[in-house]
């Protein structure tokens, strides 16, 4: 594999060098025109582009700011440009032109990205942020989820464990769904994609997050959790370049979780002992044996220091006629776990040709191609805690100690298990935009994206438990899609005042998804994981499965300013999809958004020195989500039930006519701020969502044959506020410094649910998901305390606690409040009706029945945050450059469902903590925290909140020092220009959480988050990089 | 070319205008749908095999659970097995498994679509009928299992297609449902059922029979379970269906044959049902992690162990005479030993034993001491009894109806050790409380039944908690 990846990276590399001279052209002699081209500071300006008005020649300034070109004739007219400065257009007179070009005010001009155009982002009416290439480049990222990670307001991003290769969990303004599909959409280049995982960074023009509905409508039943837009770079007349860059970095755990050695293992043995047998001593027989002697710490064995290394090449450029950007990138990023990576090249071509004026036809193709080598997180992550410490890990002649009592032994699933994965993605997009005049354009295009996923796992028999046989599975996931989309905009201004935008058109799109699933069993040889070695097949799980989906929509848009004064926005898309039923396949998607800059008025021109410019804004609109199964409408009938080697058929599904979209109705209110003459740089925003006809699967009643249905039911909201801050504090030609600071809060709270019953969520039913509650509140018993003495267990008829005193170790009496009690004693019981005793655990009882049941259980916590948010800011000093990035989150609470299955004492071959250890109660009137060391099922209730723990944390996310050598110096080894950097990710983490990380996802349900199931934990990353520039 | 475009663009409109229904629709692909199902003799055979697939789950543990755990033949391990601790304790949490009869309604809605879509399927007539006997004599016997687990249940005569056929029910009385549905069901089954098949792991005749005579018994019809052993029972082919006398020393091998999946796959004529396993198609059973494996979640009881008489040849078939804690480790599988030897590992996938002959010579037996036929009811009694090596009862031997009852009881236990029945034996004749209660002190009434499960209360406000048990 990694052979035939070098080899297409040579081909793609000397493709990349044949093309990198195509834009150079040839200039006639006739007349030589020299000069300086300066700011207004009079520094030289490098790299300005001089260009003859109505014709290609051109040339650009040199290190001195001075330009020479060749023009056939007086009194032609040359412009200057230059990124950051106005263009500017002069008049040739004579052999010498200096030219002073003023700096742009930046606001005025930028543009952003929006759906199906483009806008000019001061007169935005919703609310959406944009990312440039350079703030994505300085955070070194993996992934694009590691670019956008606390750049946005609003946008929380969790990636979903430690692990090579690893995506993330992006969530824009909360949770507005039940159900899986709760991400984004993706739009690349205008391409709606599944996900952005295998796009490489380095290629990334701009990302634009849209946040409200009058701005995502636009993609109707898609944007209801919003809309990510990428735009990938494209040549630069201008700027062509040739860009080299290589990274390396060195990564490890950012740090280990206590776990107990073999002295206190076997204090642990013989207290657990002494309660089920009788006999307090530790014993393993042989007290030689090699295997019960040894004491090893799994985590210094299991992680180590991974490398990264990533080298892209790219090229851009343009000719008059002809643009393009060429991209390769190669990455391989090792685990901070033995036996795991993750590896992926990519690349891109763009281009642009413009054969006529108003003809363009254009083509952007993708291709990248991963390869993950995974770990079991359930065969690795939780025995490396819980594993007893004096079991040895290898055999004496070297070999894996196998399977024992259904425990793996950790270090030979890392290394022999096969978790493999490959991805093979290929995007291909096709447009053409024909002007017919200035006013009205015509743009078509067709996209395809082709996307295969590989999944090989083996697991060698001598790891497998009891009665398991080896099981050898490769899944194939083959989707492909399709869309065409149609569109004209028509652009005028009437009175050089009234400016009309508007843009009308039309898309279908087609879905195929196969899922290819072989199960292999009973393998001869543990040597060969593909399925040939198998001696037989799982029916039950040796199947293909071929499902369709398609779209056609309309849409539109037409937005009305007057001098960027008034400004006014409206979008319409008209969906219909083949997933509902039939009588509600179609949903309109409005929204309308108007913005008001009151800083160009006449009446407050009196605040212009402080405030440069000012905009309220305000929008509604109407979001969809359709992401439920292609077929979840009809009866259907599957060939599911099998018996006696035949697959019996039965019906699968209900059929349900009224399956409808899920609709979210979004407010937004928000106000645009530039003060002190545009240094500081303020958006806020506030907004309700309010998402009703919630797509959930319905629990039945089972009478009926069925298990569940989807269906339209119940509501939510999501509330919040966004803030974000730049200020630009020093900016001149040797010192830059900015900063920047944004903050959010989202309330995510659940309106109605199916029929107002609550129901039970998450790994260990942590979550309850009820009516007018917050998602992700942790149910549970809260533990008062272990009773020390059997007569601890003593309460009033109010349940008064009562305290016992002893006299030569025989209860005398009990007191209440200090005086003597001697009223009647009652006792609290477990769910089986017996007495609770020393060592047990005592939970609150809520209902007061004196019986620990499930109605006992309460409030205990909440997984979402308070607020969260991102703090960066930017130095530079001359050639140095420093970006400090931090992340942080507030207020989550973190259920460790893993930390409590540890300590729950029902394994004889599970590990405790060593804080459970050194505090479980061991004999009468131990004063512990944690109960007696016997199996009991009271005392391991969960969840408890015992396990609930603040999971606030600040990060370090992003340190980056880069120094850019001199332009004189790289001009003498003919180099444009030369960046070197060191940088660190995930530096440190300031949190009181005890586990690995409080940062984690625990999976694709958006209804349950915050439960620590001990997953690849997070590297803190240190590296260093050269980009050069030819 | 302005014209030209316009043209174009017009024509593209109107072609999509057009094709936008059809490009909408998406038929399934790996699924059938209503309208492509229920048309051939191959869609009534699958749709039928679809019920015992149900069924399989049902009993995977339910057989146990339902018929056997809750009485005094077995203890539970004390860690872990915190369902079955319940069950053998009687005190039941309405969280428990055993509580949920998901499965058993699956095996009723598969069901009701059979009934519902064989009869207008064009095929052979016999084929047909038979298909549809089966469809009738297992809705007969998941009903069966529901009234005698919690008493009053919802009942589905149709097939639920659609929402709004109303999917609400609140329960309906068990004595409707016996007398309405699990009679009258067996009786359309004994009539459509082709009787010359004898399709041991599908519904047959002698299963029906057997049934019927179950059913009765339940319900106290004595004069009935005899009038069906005499008039349909007897009637069956011996050749096929057969109480088989093992003689000699080879009753170990033969006796156990029955429980045992054999490779020459012949199942001796005394079965009448087992429902069919396989690891890698409708999944396993619970029978080794309930009695076979190391740790197994139950134990057998002292009292079963000390039921047997020395000369009674069954108590080595079940389990190895080694141990404190004695496990059931020989009755379902080859060797006793399986469990602790990786080399030669055995599923839990072993095919279950519902009826065989002896249930119908002990049921037989019971009816006629009930009628005051007592020679008779003992003649039936000892037929088991012998085989297994004792010494036969006489006539003498006992005083009192009450006596001979209790000796068909003792007989019943000891023959169907782990195959589901002692527990309604013991409901059904009334001696639970003499029984249960000094053992784990169960004596109310209302502990007969099963509680409802948590998740079918939540899921439906008209399902109201059996008397006694907690409520949501």
């Amino acid at each position: 594999m990694k052979e035939s990846l070098k080899y297409i990276f040579v081909i793609l590399l000397l493709f990349f060098f044949t093309l990198c001279n195509f834009a150079q052209e040839q200039v006639r002699k006739d007349i030589l025109v020299t000069g300086f081209v300066k700011d207004k500071n009079n520094e030289p300006i490098i790299g300005v582009t001089v260009k003859l008005k109505k014709s290609n020649k051109g040339t650009i300034t040199d290190l001195n700011g001075r330009y020479s070109l060749l023009i056939p004739r007086e009194n032609s007219r040359l412009t200057f440009s230059y990124v950051g400065f106005q263009s500017t257009e002069i008049e040739v007179k004579g052999n010498n032109l200096d030219v002073v070009l003023l700096e742009t005010s930046k606001v005025l001009d930028d543009v952003v990205v929006i759906g199906y155009g483009v806008s000019k982002k001061r007169d935005l009416t919703g609310a959406i942020s944009s990312i440039s290439s350079k703030s994505i480049e300085e955070r070194t990222p993996i992934n694009v989820f590691e670019a956008l990670q606390g750049q946005v307001a609003g946008v929380e991003i969790i990636s979903g464990s430690g692990a090579p290769g690893e995506g993330a969990d992006i969530k824009i303004r909360g949770v507005s769904t039940f159900e899986s599909g709760a991400k984004p959409l993706y739009v690349i280049d205008g391409v709606t994609s599944d996900g952005i995982d295998d796009l490489n960074p380095n290629d990334i023009e701009s990302i634009e997050v849209l946040k409200d509905a009058a701005s995502a409508a636009i993609y109707g039943s898609r944007s209801a959790n919003g809309v990510i837009l990428i735009t990938t770079k494209q040549g630069d007349k201008a700027n062509p370049k040739l860009n080299i860059r290589y990274l390396q970095s060195y990564s490890s755990l950012t740090r280990k979780m206590p776990k107990a050695n073999a002295v206190e293992r076997k204090f642990y043995d013989s207290v657990r002992s002494k309660y089920r047998t009788g006999t307090y001593e530790y014993s393993t027989g042989d007290s030689l044996s090699i295997f019960h002697n040894q004491d090893i710490d799994t985590q210094d064995l299991l992680f180590r220091t991974a490398k990264r290394n990533q080298v892209d090449l790219s090229a851009s450029g343009a000719g008059n006629s002809f643009k393009y950007y060429l991209s390769v990138s190669y990455l391989n990023e090792e685990g901070i776990i033995i036996n795991s990576d993750y590896n992926r090249i990519s690349s891109r071509a763009n281009m642009e040709y413009k054969p006529t004026n108003n003809l363009t036809i254009g083509s952007k193709i993708q291709f990248s191609l991963s390869n993950t080598n995974g770990i079991s997180e359930a065969g690795v992550l939780t025995q490396l805690l819980q594993r007893i410490p004096y079991w040895a890990i290898f055999n004496s002649d070297g070999s894996y100690v196998p399977n024992l009592a259904s425990k793996t032994n950790p270090y030979a699933v890392a290394m022999d298990d096969i978790n493999k994965s490959q991805s093979y993605k290929f995007t291909i997009l096709d447009y053409l935009e024909y002007k017919f005049n200035k006013n009205l354009k015509f743009i078509s295009n067709f996209q395809g994206n082709f996307d295969l996923k590989r999944n090989q796992d083996y697991r060698p028999e001598a790891q497998l438990s009891l009665f398991d046989v080896t099981t050898g599975i490769d899944q194939t996931n083959l989707n492909y899609n399709w869309a065409n989309e149609n569109y004209f905009t028509y652009n005028t201004k009437i009175n050089t005042n009234h400016n009309i935008e508007s843009m009308i058109g039309c898309s279908f799109q087609n879905y195929h998804v196969e899922n290819i699933n072989l199960t292999g069993l009973n393998y001869t040889t543990d040597m060969i994981y593909t399925l040939n070695a198998a001696s037989a097949y799982d029916v039950k799980n040796t199947n293909t499965i071929i499902s369709e989906h398609s779209m056609a929509s309309c849409f539109g848009r037409i937005g009305y300013n007057y001098k960027s004064k008034y400004l006014f926005n409206a979008n319409l898309r008209y969906d219909g999809s083949s997933r509902f039923g039939k009588s509600n396949r179609w949903g309109a998607f409005p929204s309308v958004s108007g913005g008001w800059r009151f800083s160009d008025e006449n009446f407050l021109k009196w605040m212009k020195p402080f405030v440069y410019d000012a905009k309220v804004r305000l929008s509604y609109g109407i979001t969809g989500n359709e992401a439920i199964g292609d077929y979840d409408a009809y009866l259907l009938y599957s060939p599911d039930f099998i018996y006696n080697n035949i697959s019996g058929i039965g019906a699968s599904n209900l059929s349900y006519d009224n399956l409808s979209w899920e609709r979210t109705t979004q407010y937004n209110v928000g106000l645009d701020l530039r003060l002190l003459n545009n240094k500081v740089n303020i958006v806020a925003d506030y907004y309700l969502k309010n998402t009703d006809q919630l797509l959930s699967m319905v629990q039945l009643p089972k009478e009926t044959g069925f298990s569940t249905i989807r269906k339209n039911v119940g509501a939510m909201s999501n509330e919040g506020f966004e803030f974000s801050i730049e200020y630009n504090i020093v900016n001149n030609k040797k010192l830059k410094w900015s900063a920047n600071f944004n903050i959010a809060t989202n309330v995510s709270k659940i309106v109605k649910i199916a029929d107002g019953i609550p129901f039970y969520k998450g790994t260990g039913d942590a979550i309850y998901i009820q009516e007018n509650a917050r998602i992700g509140e942790f149910y549970g018993y809260k533990q008062l305390g272990i009773f020390a003495y059997d007569e601890s267990n003593a309460f009033t008829d109010n349940w008064e606690r009562l305290t016992p005193t002893f006299e030569d170790g025989v209860l005398k009496q009990y007191t209440l409040n200090g005086s003597v009690y001697s009223g009647n004693i009652l006792k609290k019981k477990n769910a089986a009706g017996v007495n609770l005793k020393g060592g047990d655990v005592e939970f609150e009882d809520v209902n007061q029945d004196g019986i620990t049941t499930n109605a006992d259980k309460q409030l205990i916590g909440c997984a979402q945050s308070d607020f969260f948010g991102g703090l960066s800011t930017n130095f530079s000093y001359k050639e140095f450059s420093l970006l400090v990035g931090l992340y942080y989150s507030f207020g989550g609470d973190i259920y460790k469902y893993e930390e409590s299955r540890r300590n729950a004492f029902t394994s004889d071959a599970t590990t405790p903590s060593p804080e459970a250890i050194h505090n479980m109660w061991t004999k009468q009137g131990d004063i512990a925290t944690y109960p007696i060391p016997i199996p009991s099922d009271h005392n391991s209730l969960t969840p408890s909140d015992f396990y609930i723990e603040d999971g606030s944390y600040i990060k370090l996310k992003n340190v980056r020092l880069s120094y850019e050598i001199s332009k004189k110096i790289a001009q003498k080894v003919l180099l444009k220009s030369i960046t070197v950097y060191i940088y660190g990710n995930n530096l440190l983490t300031f949190t009181n959480y005890k586990g690995y990380d409080p940062e984690f996802s625990s999976g694709s349900d958006p209804l349950t988050s915050g439960i620590d199931t001990n997953r690849y934990p997070r590297k803190k990353e240190f590296g260093f990089g050269i980009n050069i520039n030819l | 070319m302005k014209t030209k475009s316009y043209k174009i663009l017009t024509l593209l409109l109107i072609t999509t205008l057009i094709s936008c229904d059809s490009f909408l629709t998406k038929e399934p692909i790996s699924q059938l749908t209503q309208a492509s199902f229920w048309k051939t003799e191959k869609d009534a055979n699958v749709g039928v095999i679809a019920i015992y697939s149900a069924f399989s789950k049902a009993m995977a543990s339910g057989l146990w659970d339902w018929g056997e755990l809750r009485s005094d033949n077995f203890v539970a391990n004390n860690k872990n097995a915190f369902d079955q601790q319940e069950l053998t304790g009687n005190y039941i949490l309405i969280d428990n498994q055993a509580a949920n009869w998901k499965n058993l309604y699956d095996v009723i809605g598969k069901a009701n679509a059979a009934i519902k879509y064989i009869p207008s399927i064009e095929m052979s007539p016999v084929l047909k009928n038979h298909y549809l006997g089966e469809a009738y004599a297992m809705r007969a016997w998941a009903y069966f299992y529901c009234v005698r687990v919690w008493g009053d249940v919802p009942l589905y005569i149709d097939p639920i297609e659609e929402i709004s056929q109303g999917i609400y029910r609140e329960r309906t009385s068990k004595d409707i449902i016996l007398n309405n549905v699990v009679l009258p069901d067996l009786e359309q089954a004994y009539y459509l059922i082709d009787k010359s098949n004898t399709n041991r792991i599908r519904m047959n005749v002698a299963t029906v029979c057997a049934l019927m005579m179950d059913v009765n018994a339940w319900m106290h019809n004595y004069e009935n379970v005899i009038k069906i052993k005499e008039e349909k029972v007897n009637s069956l082919s011996t050749s096929n269906w057969v109480l088989v006398n093992y003689g000699g020393n080879s009753f170990d091998a033969e006796w156990r044959a029955m429980f045992i999946e054999s490779v020459a796959g012949s199942i001796p004529n005394e079965v009448f049902f087992k429902i069919a396993y396989d690891q890698f198609g409708n999944g396993v059973n619970k029978s080794v992690s309930y009695f076979g494996s190391s740790s197994s979640l139950v134990y057998m009881s002292n009292s079963l162990l000390n039921v047997y008489e020395s000369t009674d040849k069954r108590s080595s078939c079940q389990w190895l005479s080694t141990g404190t804690e004695r496990r059931m480790t020989k009755k379902f599988w080859k060797d006793g030993a399986v469990f602790q030897n990786s080399e030669n590992k055995e599923m839990s996938d072993n095919d279950l034993v519902l009826y065989r002959y002896a249930d119908i010579t002990l049921l037989y037996a019971e009816a006629l001491n009930e009628v005051g036929r007592t020679f008779d009811a003992i003649e039936y009694l000892n037929m088991t009894r012998t085989r297994a090596g004792n010494a036969p009862y006489l006539y003498s031997s006992f005083g009192t109806k009450t006596q001979v009852l209790d000796a068909i009881l003792n007989e019943r236990r000891k023959e169907f050790v782990g195959e589901g029945k002692r527990w309604f034996d013991l409901i059904r004749t009334n001696r639970w409380k003499e029984i249960m209660h000094p053992i784990n002190n169960m004596s109310e009434e209302w502990q007969i039944l099963f509680p409802i499960h948590r998740d079918h209360l939540i899921q439906n406000i008209n399902i109201k908690q059996n008397p006694g048990y907690q409520g949501i």
